[in-house]
């Protein structure tokens, strides 16, 4: 399994790239954000590692939008910019699935990195459900999403907390259970992951994400899927 | 005869009570008034003359004493008299044209002429037929006395007539002047009673009009002057924005004083700019940059107040506005500093046939100047302040990823080597390697702390249920390990009081502020010393009050009210050794203010310390929602 680690920092690039060989991935180490998307692009790596502060105006950040406009590919950023929840909340608003803190402990950077993989590909086999109404079909086996016939791209994390969702529909999921079983245990307190996702899920499927239909909120408690007939 | 010394005798009867119960006010009064003095010796004056009036009236009616008649006499001439000369004066102090010069001649005037009349009526060895005509012979000098003063009187007012504003005074001294006509001028005529009448009403009304003008109105003012200052003052505290604070108290400044336009001028590089206005000619740009030798320039060059009546003939420097010689009257200029500097300067301006601004005006505008300069010396502070906290943040945050990016590649390779090394028996060098791996984590705590606290110090918190003793749990988890290196116990009390019971909390930043309270627990506690947590709910159920109670070396009384200061560390004896940021406590402080929560401590040196910290129970009503 290829994955990608861009850093401007030889140091630390080098470093998690040698643990990540110890782990038994294929590294790519690029040191800035160009090199990064020409990388991605010609090496399709299965997982990308982003650092946000970066030389020449490409920010991770940026290259984060980028790739997600082509492609799902689970991404974390692994930041020293975090000051505040709107630093982090920004990372998870461009499309990272995970956003971790610098300065961070080899092993724990390896979990979290298995983690996000296992997410990414424990969703693609778990299920055999499909739902379609005419105006959103969802097919959980596969991992397509077609709105209106057209396929809409959702990231691995989006995907896990579509397939949660779909899985208790009519129920309500708290946000605990939400945390535990798309992100782990080890996230249970990152409350605001779950409002940055939903929010972000409901641009992809709602017809009107202000008013949605789909994915309703539970005032204080959690989200729940409402299925709807075919017309 | 009688009817006219009868009504007469009732007007002088009620006149000299009347000026001398003026005279008493007056002496109750602020004499340090530059017209109060005059004002005093001119109702003296008429107290004698009415004294002596009443007393020759009287003897018309009843037998009098001729020794006391002869004392009463001379004391209706001098009053009379001296009232004439006083009036003059008066008039100049209330005109402003009085100088020292004009001060010199009143009094010799005054005094000669009383000399020479007392001199004179002394020497009249007899009166005859009436009270009235024997004294008033053909007198030359008096009539020379009454052309330069009562002239001086007339001329003054006249040319003087916008500066003496009351009506009443007005006509007082003119009537006045025409009694003081009667008495000197016509004894032949036997006008005297009428002299004496007219003189009489002219001076009450001089006396009410005065009385009024300078002691009823200021108290009447005071009361819109102190609003106007109260309000000013709110103004300034309730942090609106500086154009509204200044508009706010230009408007007010200006209906103050009655005047008809005022501004504020503001320093700049090349002198001063026109930074606000009221009812001011503010149409083309010459205007809004202050004329280098204007007023205003001047007032700012001096640091002085500077006033006058009329600015077309008094005002010697350049036009501060277009047209202002045609048609400015009082201007005043008053700058507007603060501690060395000159911030400004504060224009009012009545128009030419406008009111005049007085003294009182002028301590008025410069307690305005003041307010002025202090919400402009405020806004400034504030406007520093917050570059400065924009500054912070931006150090903060270069900071922080300068510092946190070296230490992730130095923990990232330390990890590695520690992997590298696994299996090789090298005692000295894993020892090394946990020191360094201690080290570096306590470096980025350090990091962490301070951003923390920056982060609690934004007051951004997502507030949702938590249950409270996992709180507890949770924390102690953290620190267990420690604990048991130091050998101290770690123990948690029963929490079957809040059992199911949860918190309105940032359950990450909580369980900091939590952490931060035992690790300070833990710190200041000998090895072989206990630390133990606990919780209850409150007398009311409302919060739960977290306890974390050590047996340590306590905290000295003079540190107590410090422990939650940033970068406070009180080193207790044998506790030099204890390294730490001293970020922790302020850290919890700020974090439970985010909670709307108290934290406070009991400690006793030698004994121990224990913390509370109390936080709202989650109650339906009160839940953050999700989104």
């Amino acid at each position: 399994m290829k994955i990608m680690i861009v850093d401007d920092e030889a140091p630390i690039r080098e470093a998690l790239g040698k643990r990540m060989k110890r782990e038994g991935f294929e590294t790519i180490l690029c040191a800035d954000g160009a090199e990064a998307l020409r990388r991605f692009h010609a090496d399709r790596p299965e997982l990308v590692i982003l650092d946000i502060v970066m030389p020449n105006n490409l920010d991770g950040l940026t290259v984060c939008r980028r790739i997600r406009e082509v492609s799902d590919t689970p991404i974390i950023m692994l930041s020293a910019q975090a000051v505040s929840e709107d630093d982090i909340v920004a990372g998870l608003m461009a499309g990272a699935d995970d956003y971790l803190e610098k300065p961070i402990g080899l092993n724990e950077f390896a979990a979290r990195v298995h983690a996000l993989r296992r997410r990414s590909i424990l969703s693609a086999t778990e299920s055999e459900q499909q739902y379609d109404d005419s105006y959103l079909t969802v097919d959980l086996h596969r991992r397509t999403v077609h709105v209106q016939a057209q396929r809409v791209h959702l990231t691995p994390t989006e995907f896990k907390l579509l397939a949660v969702l779909m899985e208790n529909a009519g129920r309500v999921v708290s946000q605990r259970d939400l945390l535990e079983q798309v992100w782990g245990r080890e996230y249970i307190d990152d409350i605001y992951y779950p409002r940055v996702y939903i929010s972000q899920l409901r641009r992809k499927i709602e017809r009107d994400p202000a008013n949605p239909i789909y994915i309703l909120t539970e005032h204080r408690i959690g989200y729940r899927f409402e299925k709807h007939d075919k017309p | 005869m009688l009817d006219s010394t009868l009504l007469s005798l009732i007007i002088n009867a009620i006149t000299a009570p009347l000026s001398l119960a003026f005279l008493l006010l007056l002496t109750w009064s602020d004499l340090r008034r530059e017209i109060n003095p005059f004002f005093g010796v001119f109702l003296a004056f008429i107290v004698i003359w009415n004294g002596g009036a009443l007393i020759v009236q009287a003897s018309l009616l009843a037998e009098l004493s001729p020794d006391l008649l002869r004392g009463a006499r001379i004391a209706l001439d001098l009053g009379f008299t001296g009232a004439g000369i006083a009036a003059f004066a008066l008039t100049a102090v209330i005109v402003k044209a009085y100088t020292r010069r004009l001060r010199g001649l009143s009094l010799v005037a005054l005094l000669t002429i009383l000399l020479y009349r007392f001199l004179q009526l002394t020497n009249t060895p007899e009166i005859t037929d009436s009270a009235y005509t024997i004294i008033y012979r053909a007198q030359p000098l008096l009539v020379v006395f009454f052309v330069i003063f009562g002239g001086g009187t007339l001329l003054l007012l006249w040319q003087n007539r916008r500066a003496v504003r009351s009506p009443l005074l007005r006509v007082g001294l003119t009537v006045f002047v025409v009694a003081q006509l009667f008495g000197f001028a016509n004894p032949q005529f036997g006008l005297w009673a009428t002299a004496n009448n007219l003189g009489v009403i002219a001076a009450l009304c001089i006396s009410m009009a005065l009385i009024r003008q300078e002691m009823i109105r200021p108290l009447a003012e005071r009361t819109s002057q102190v609003e106007t200052l109260r309000r000013v003052s709110a103004g300034i505290i309730n942090q609106e924005s500086l154009p509204t604070q200044l508009a706010q108290i230009l408007e007010r400044t200006a209906l103050l004083v009655r005047a008809d336009g005022a501004g504020i001028y503001g320093t700049h590089p090349q002198g001063l700019t026109l930074i606000d206005s009221w009812q001011l000619p503010t149409l083309t740009e010459r205007t809004i940059a202050a004329d280098p030798s204007g007023m205003a320039m001047q007032a700012m060059k001096t640091r002085r107040t500077i006033h006058v009546d009329h600015y077309g003939r008094e005002w010697r420097g350049g036009s501060d506005f277009p047209f202002a010689r045609e048609t400015f009257g009082s201007v005043v200029c008053t700058p507007i500093t603060h501690t060395d500097e000159t911030l400004g300067v504060l224009m009012v301006v009545s128009a030419r046939q406008g009111r005049l601004f007085r003294t009182d005006d002028l301590y008025l505008l410069e307690m305005l100047a003041t307010q002025i300069a202090v919400a402009l010396t405020y806004h400034r502070l504030f406007e520093h302040q917050k570059e400065l906290d924009r500054l912070k943040n931006e150090m903060l945050r270069m900071a922080s990823h300068d510092l946190k990016n070296p230490l992730q590649a130095s923990m990232a390779n330390l990890d590695l080597l520690r992997d590298d090394l696994v299996g090789h028996p090298l005692p000295d060098v894993h020892e090394s390697i946990e020191v360094i791996d201690k080290q570096l984590r306590r470096m980025s705590r350090i990091i962490r702390g301070v951003l923390d606290l920056e982060k609690l110090r934004d007051g951004k918190v997502q507030l949702a249920p938590y249950p409270a003793a996992q709180l507890i749990d949770r924390a102690v988890d953290e620190l267990r390990e420690y604990a048991r290196d130091q050998k101290i116990t770690l123990h948690i009390e029963s929490l079957t009081a809040i059992e199911g019971i949860e918190v309105l909390c940032d359950a990450r930043q909580l369980e900091r502020a939590l952490v931060n309270l035992i690790e300070n627990g833990l710190k200041f506690t000998a090895s072989q010393g206990t630390v133990s947590i606990g919780a209850m709910l409150d007398s009311q159920d409302t919060r739960v009050v977290f306890k974390v109670k050590d047996n340590g070396v306590g905290i000295a009384e003079e540190h107590q009210p410090h422990v939650f200061d940033r970068f406070y560390r009180a080193s207790p004896q044998g506790m030099e050794h204890v390294n730490g940021s001293g970020l922790g406590l302020s850290l919890v402080k700020a974090a439970v203010s985010n909670h709307h929560g108290d934290v406070w401590f009991h400690s006793h040196e030698g004994v121990g310390t224990t913390f509370f910290v109390a936080i709202p129970v989650a109650q339906t009503q009160s839940a953050a929602p999700l989104e």
